[in-house]
């Protein structure tokens, strides 16, 4: 595995492509172990790309303390690294092209979020896709043109962003908090057929699942992955 | 014999849609929802699963040991027999929903009391 491009995104984001050195079997929204050769540094990472990429995508937030991800941040293509996984659950299942999908995520739950997005659309999903991208300050939500231009070509993909502070002259962000957001888009839908994914802070994540259950989804169709931090990540 | 309440609801199957309907009712119900606050929702809902198979006479491996380990913590912070009450009153709405006539509910019921003080740790385990 060698680290292929790093780019800063907003929101101290590093959006890092990884060249695979021989096939890797996943799901976009699955996660890997990253792990650093000189010493066994382990952390996890969800998988950005869509299960057919070339490269690997992970968004990696920057903490300048970070064990990781400092290093990650001043590390130069053709670093090799090791990798485990993939591993877990949440990913998109083919199983109903028509079925609505709302997908909510906080800071660099976007990563799983936009693979699973770019999975569900090249298997021909049909249904409405509703991608919520939360993040305390505008500023620091990361992908915004990327977002914008997946949605553009797609008529069944609607992505909104919402920040609990916008910036002056930054539009087309909703102020409204992320899991208001996102009960208000279950709402208007057949709950049965509802498949909702949840990534990012722990907090959003048990908090919105307990109550998009309440609301009336089946526990079953609400796939979360909660983004633990690590001791100096 | 007759079949079990478990058989005539649609077996494992039903169940999955009765811990739904189960669990939505306690989470919502201010009376009892407190207790559920810091748990993982997916071991809960096979808990549930485990509970409404055992009370509805469907295969389980019930021990009153594991539901005396399992609630000692909540018995603790005050789970108390009027909060038992209020789980088996909506364990009998969960059953209505689901079709299951009164005269059953009520065979439900009984079972579920049986678990009564085992839940709230009191005399020996069963």
């Amino acid at each position: 595995m060698t680290i292929d491009a790093i780019r800063r995104c907003a929101g101290e984001v590093l959006e890092i492509r990884l060249r695979i050195a021989k096939p890797l079997a996943y799901r976009g929204g699955q996660f890997v172990t990253l792990i650093r050769r000189d010493d066994g540094l382990a952390r996890p990472y969800s998988l950005a790309s869509p299960a057919d990429a070339e490269q690997l995508e992970l968004h990696v937030r920057h903490y300048p303390d970070g064990a990781m991800s400092g290093w990650l941040a001043s590390a130069s293509p053709g670093t090799e690294l090791e990798l485990r996984g993939p591993y877990g659950e949440c990913f998109y299942v083919d199983d109903d092209l028509d079925r609505p999908l709302l997908l909510v995520g906080t800071g660099t739950g976007l990563a799983p979020l936009y693979g699973i997005v770019r999975d569900a659309l090249a298997a021909g999903h049909r249904g409405s896709i509703t991608l919520l991208h939360g993040a305390l300050r505008s500023a620091d939500l990361y992908h915004r043109d990327e977002l914008a231009a997946l949605a553009a070509g797609h008529e069944n993909l609607e992505v909104v962003a919402s920040a609990l502070e916008v910036e002056a002259g930054v539009d087309s962000v909703d102020s409204t908090p992320i899991d208001a957001l996102a009960l208000d888009r279950a709402a208007l839908s057949d709950h049965d057929a509802l498949r909702v994914y949840v990534c990012g802070a722990p907090a959003l994540v048990s908090g919105l699942r307990r109550r998009l259950f309440i609301a009336g989804v089946p526990l079953r169709a609400i796939l979360a992955d909660a983004f633990l931090p690590a001791a100096g990540a | 014999m007759s079949k079990s309440i478990y058989e005539q609801i649609g077996g494992s199957a039903a169940m999955d849609a009765a811990v739904d309907l189960f669990y939505r009712k306690v989470l919502s119900d201010e009376r009892v929802s407190e207790f559920f606050d810091d748990v993982d929702m997916e071991r809960q809902a096979a808990k549930q699963k485990g509970f409404l198979t055992m009370v509805t006479g469907g295969p389980n491996n019930y021990t009153g040991r594991n539901m005396r380990d399992a609630h000692a913590k909540l018995v603790a912070q005050g789970l108390n027999d009027g909060h038992v009450d209020v789980i088996i009153e909506l364990l009998g709405e969960t059953l209505s929903e689901l079709g299951v006539d009164a005269e059953q509910i009520k065979q439900v019921a009984a079972l579920a009391e049986s678990v009564r003080d085992d839940v709230l740790g009191r005399g020996a385990a069963n």
